[in-house]
């Protein structure tokens, strides 16, 4: 077999070289799409009270049960940093029934706030009230008080309003509007720890929302930017240290269609949030 | 005149008798027990889990077209995965994420057949895919890498450069876009840029395919 002569041999190869070289760069992988985080519907986008009727061990407030809670529920609208549920839902529950309570609003409220009334001076016109704010799902107290508040009247009774608007700034103060922060990690399928301590004012039982950046959405006419975070996911403090908290996620509620063929909410999924989604405190 | 309808009879029973089967024993054969039928006779309506029963079978055909598999069963995976997304899309019919995935089933067997005019083919419909989802979701930066992609498969380069220098104007930022921008400078006599995104790329997603490619491109 005759084979070329060596330096053409040597261009040859060269050249065969070189042309392999610019053809055969493969191209990179295609990788797969991820599938996009869907938007929930947040329960609510400011923390959401109930104020329930106070149960009454005494037996001898009569009305003053439901009065308190209707002045209180007044005092908190007023603060203007609640969501409120409305009353009328809510004056025909017996206070005591605890489980129905847990039941009914586990999913509708960030907070409930119940209490009973402990203590009854007919001399000094004065009575004791113990106020709970208590976490729906941790079913957990999340702020407590004992306050003493001043009645006049003895058939018609009427409580006074500066108290109870001390006791509605006390819940405000217990639960302030914070800055938003990060996701850190998440410890768990269930746990994430957030940039936020105690510190920040980071109460266990907060609730928080979960945002992520979405696509920017602009204004059809002017064509600015008006803002691009969807929300993922709901959670609320469970632990809290100087600089950091724990929330524990909520699942997410979905719309289906149930086998006799009517829509209803059922529980989704654990949300889909990831380190770095921002933190928006409710 | 006799023998040669005798003939076309034969065969027409042939065919009844052994129903379909006989007669479509050139396709490939379907390793999965899931299709559009079993779809609708589950009556699967869950958009989620449509997506991800679309999800298995389009990573099944991702991961053979890698492992340079026979194009028939990748070819077959792709259908199996089409199916899903387009019951998605009849459910909700401006899920856009749905038609980026039949996009992307479209490029990936547009990038494993061999046939010049089937790999055009493929890669017009992944196109129109993907301007279907950007119509219902514009400013959806995978649908525009996709595109990207598949301007540089085509050696469209001014389009591409284009749609990738869109996506990495946006907030996304990961190991495929700067790998891809990489191929397309290298291809386009750049390579002291290309290296930039090179080394970007590894920096972004070390373990992703996309790094792993451009680390073995750096040098």
């Amino acid at each position: 077999m005759n084979h070329p002569p060596t330096p053409l041999r040597i261009v040859l190869t060269s050249v065969a070289l070189w042309a392999t070289g610019c053809t055969m760069l493969p191209p990179p992988p295609s990788i797969a799409p991820k599938m996009p985080r869907r938007s929930i519907i947040p329960r609510s986008y400011r923390m959401k009270l109930a104020v329930f009727n106070l149960q009454d061990p005494t037996r001898s407030g009569g009305k003053l049960s439901e009065r308190v809670a209707e002045a209180l529920h007044v005092a908190l609208f007023e603060t203007e940093r609640f969501e409120l549920m409305q009353r009328a839902e809510l004056r025909g529950i017996d206070p005591g029934d605890t489980r129905r309570i847990q039941e009914e609003y586990r999913y509708l409220l960030d907070g409930l706030v119940v209490g009973s009334i402990t203590h009854f001076n007919t001399a000094q016109k004065t009575m004791t009230l113990n106020i709970n704010v208590m976490n729906p799902l941790g079913n957990t107290v999340a702020a407590k008080s004992f306050d003493s508040i001043r009645y006049t009247g003895t058939i018609n009774v009427n409580v006074s309003r500066e108290d109870i608007e001390r006791i509605a700034e006390w819940i405000d103060r217990k639960f302030p509007k914070l800055d938003s922060g990060q996701v850190l990690s998440r410890s768990s399928r269930r746990q994430v720890t957030l940039n936020l301590g105690s510190q920040d004012g980071v109460q266990i039982g907060m609730g928080v929302l979960l945002a992520a950046r979405g696509d920017d959405i602009k204004d059809p006419a002017t064509g600015d930017l008006l803002g691009s975070n969807i929300y993922v996911g709901e959670a609320y403090v469970v632990a809290v240290d100087a600089a950091t908290c724990e929330a524990t996620l909520e699942n997410t509620y979905e719309r289906k269609k149930a086998s006799n063929g009517r829509l209803v909410m059922m529980e989704g999924p654990l949300p889909a949030v990831r380190v770095g989604d921002n933190v928006v405190f409710k | 005149m006799k023998q040669r309808s005798g003939i076309l009879l034969v065969l027409v029973a042939t065919c009844g008798a052994f129903g379909a089967k006989v007669c479509t024993a050139a396709e490939p054969q379907n390793p999965y027990p899931w299709g559009k039928a079993e779809i609708k006779a589950k009556g699967i309506q869950d958009v989620v889990e449509l997506l991800r029963f679309g999800h298995r079978y389009r990573d099944r055909c991702t991961s053979l077209a890698e492992s340079k598999q026979p194009f028939s069963a990748i070819e077959q995976c792709g259908i199996e995965a089409k199916a899903w997304y387009r019951a998605v899309l009849e459910n909700e019919p401006s899920n856009s994420y749905a038609s980026l995935c039949l996009g992307y089933i479209d490029l990936i067997l547009g990038r494993a057949t061999t046939s010049k005019t089937a790999k055009e083919d493929r890669f017009s419909a992944a196109m129109s895919r993907f301007r279907e989802a950007l119509e219902n979701r514009p400013g959806y930066a995978r649908a525009y890498l996709l595109m990207a992609q598949v301007h540089t498969l085509t050696e469209r380069y001014a389009e591409a450069e284009k749609n990738l220098r869109l996506v990495l104007n946006s907030n996304i930022e990961d190991s495929e876009i700067h790998s891809w921008m990489a191929y397309l400078l290298l291809k386009t006599d750049r390579p002291s840029e290309a290296h930039k995104h090179l080394v970007r790329a590894i920096e972004l997603d070390d373990p992703s395919p996309s790094a792993r490619w451009s680390r073995e491109h750096q040098k």
